[in-house]
């Protein structure tokens, strides 16, 4: 039974390949990394607002839980747009910068 | 009956089976069926996944419970972004490099064997049914609630319309359905939005500070409940945050795009809709719960599920509200249409061609069984429906999303990382997560109340650990079976993660 996409669509086609294998670990710990900080960084909202009064306040009619809460929201979408700048820029063979 | 919004649905239901008949010329075998030729664009994608994740559940439930509940009904909607983060950095290029049709394939990349193909097979089926019965429950209650049809009259209506949809138009068709019912959605989320503003003198968190004035700031900042109330929101967010990256329907999405790079875009583009989406869904609460008023939100549904469509109505009259009821129906058929890919998927090729008859199957047999099988689980999903019709809801999401994190979510990330994870830790990844998700919702307060053994509704803090420790004990255990080991670990991490240059 064949799985996957054929090599060319999304496989290696680096020569080297001490140089992939370098590329495959950098690959596997920035997104480990970034997916770990993301979990807890996440985690820690729920976290601080069950266990909490720290994000109880109101600030000119809106819930700090709100506006932090909202936060939580768009940082991710940003953290998206680095971690695809990061990865086109590898793909075109930049490497990190 | 209302006779607008039935008229609106109608003409909807109409435009959804034109991009069908259209899809259908395009949907000629397999491959098509399954993941569209993996030709769909990053932006495509990007919409259709919006479509996948912006379900009625979304609108209406969020919108009613941050109008009856305050904060706790905001937790239903922070955590999305997070979990798509997650998916795009550990999950989506990997998956679709390995994949081909299903989950399972992913897996069998690396570990083949027809018993662990089946046990995956077997858990996007119970995700995935669980996830149909829920959108066919919110129908048919929906529909009584919207346009004055019967329970058993809208699920026989919107089965049939979910079987032709992928009967006929395939992957093709239910892309170009979704990618429709996001633009629908987001285009009426934003009439609303500015409605709303409108009505607040042009704050879009005027409604926000008007209820904390007029009910108390109580109403806007967290509540604080006994330990085990906490642990249950805890658990909730966990579930959801890593049970969407296990979710079938959304995660063969991946499966349809380019190249890495489309699935990348596409995933950002999904995004940046669900950051704009899910941040308007509390200030449409607080507009509900200052416009339409506690009380007459009770009134139509002691859930709030009515709230959006109320408000609607109160901003914009009838028509306002037929639109809205229109775009939920729509959007539930476009969620089913996706899910019915993704388990057919798993039955006829998974289960079928692989499990039962080894490989030994042409394309255009495994199109036909892909087909009748994707008739067949509707009719399983309505037959249930029927049966657990007063069933919550929201208890049922739970389970899907804590089942997913516990099960699929470990076995493919493990089997994308560790290099020493074996066929036996995947099976025993599989069965552990399904077999603790499964049996501590069963030994939970929502099946036994008060005579409840766990005290958690929501299993994922103690379900997904146990799904990650069974998978490694599994493979501890199967160090030594060479038979175990499958493929060679960094041939597939050349596969999963190498990036292809370009010119």
């Amino acid at each position: 039974m064949v799985t996957g996409k054929a090599p060319d669509e999304g496989g290696v086609d680096t020569e080297d390949i001490g140089q992939a294998a370098a590329a495959i670990r950098r690959r596997k710990r920035v997104a480990l990394t970034a997916a770990a900080i993301t979990l807890v960084g996440f985690m820690a909202f729920p976290v601080i607002t069950s266990f909490t009064t720290l994000l109880d306040g109101v600030v000119n009619g809106i819930g700090v839980g709100y506006l932090v809460g909202f936060a939580v929201m768009v940082l991710p979408v940003l953290g998206a747009v680095a971690f695809c700048l990061w990865a086109n820029r590898v793909e075109r063979g930049g490497g990190d910068r | 009956m209302n006779t607008t919004a039935v008229l609106i649905v109608v003409a909807l239901i109409a435009v959804t089976l034109v991009l069908t008949s259209y899809a259908s010329r395009r949907n000629n075998n397999a491959d098509d069926h399954y993941v569209a030729s993996s030709r769909i664009g990053g932006w495509q994608n990007g919409l259709a996944l919006a479509g996948d994740q912006l379900s009625a559940a979304a609108l209406l439930g969020i919108t009613g419970a941050v109008a009856l509940g305050g904060f706790d009904g905001f937790y239903l909607a922070v955590g999305v972004p997070a979990a798509y983060l997650l998916m795009l950095l550990v999950i989506a290029e990997p998956l679709r490099n390995l994949g081909r049709y299903t989950l399972a394939d992913a897996v069998a990349a690396r570990f083949d064997g027809r018993g662990l193909r089946g046990v995956m097979a077997l858990s996007t089926l119970v995700i995935s049914i669980i996830y149909m019965v829920i959108q066919f429950i919110g129908a048919g209650l929906l529909a009584q609630l919207l346009l004055g049809v019967s329970f058993p009259v809208a699920v026989l209506v919107i089965g049939t319309l979910m079987t032709v949809y992928t009967f006929l138009g395939g992957m093709v068709g239910t892309t170009y359905i979704q990618v429709f019912k996001a633009v629908l959605l987001i285009g009426t989320v934003f009439a609303l939005l500015v409605l709303v503003t409108v009505e607040t003198g042009g704050n879009p968190l005027g409604s926000m500070q008007e209820a904390a004035s007029r009910f108390g700031a109580e109403v806007i900042a967290p509540r604080h409940g006994d330990l085990t109330g906490s642990l249950d929101t805890i658990s909730l967010l966990l579930g959801m945050v890593l049970g969407m990256m296990g979710l079938p329907h959304v995660m063969v999405r991946f499966l349809t795009v380019r190249n890495g790079r489309a699935a990348r875009q596409s995933i950002q583009v999904a995004m940046w809709i669900y950051a704009f989406f899910f941040c308007v869904l509390p200030i449409f609460g607080y507009a509900a719960l200052n416009l339409v008023g506690r009380d007459a939100i009770r009134a139509d549904n002691e859930a709030g599920n009515l709230a959006a469509p109320r408000l609607a109505e109160t901003l914009g009259g009838n028509l306002l509200f037929a639109i809205v009821a229109g775009v939920v129906m729509t959007t539930i058929l476009a969620v089913l249409a996706g899910l019915s890919i993704a388990s057919s998927g798993a039955v006829a090729h998974d289960l079928y061609t692989t499990v039962l008859r080894r490989g030994a199957v042409s394309r255009g047999r495994q199109l036909l069984v892909g087909r009748v099988a994707g008739a067949a689980i509707a009719v399983i999903a309505m037959l249930v429906a029927f049966a657990a019709k007063t069933l919550n809801v929201a208890f049922l999401g739970n389970v899907a999303f804590s089942v997913a994190a516990s099960t699929t979510m470990p076995v493919l990330l493990l089997t994308m990382y560790w290099r020493r994870f074996n066929r036996r830790g995947a099976v025993a990844g599989l069965v552990g997560g399904l077999v603790s998700a499964v049996g501590l919702v069963l030994l939970g307060p929502d099946v036994l109340g008060a005579e409840a053994v766990f005290p958690l509704t929501i299993p994922a803090l103690v379900s997904v650990p146990f799904g990650f420790l069974c998978a490694w004990l599994g493979s501890l255990a199967g160090r030594g079976d060479p038979a175990a080991a499958g493929t060679d670990y960094d041939q597939i991490a050349r596969r999963a993660f190498a990036a292809r240059r370009e010119s």
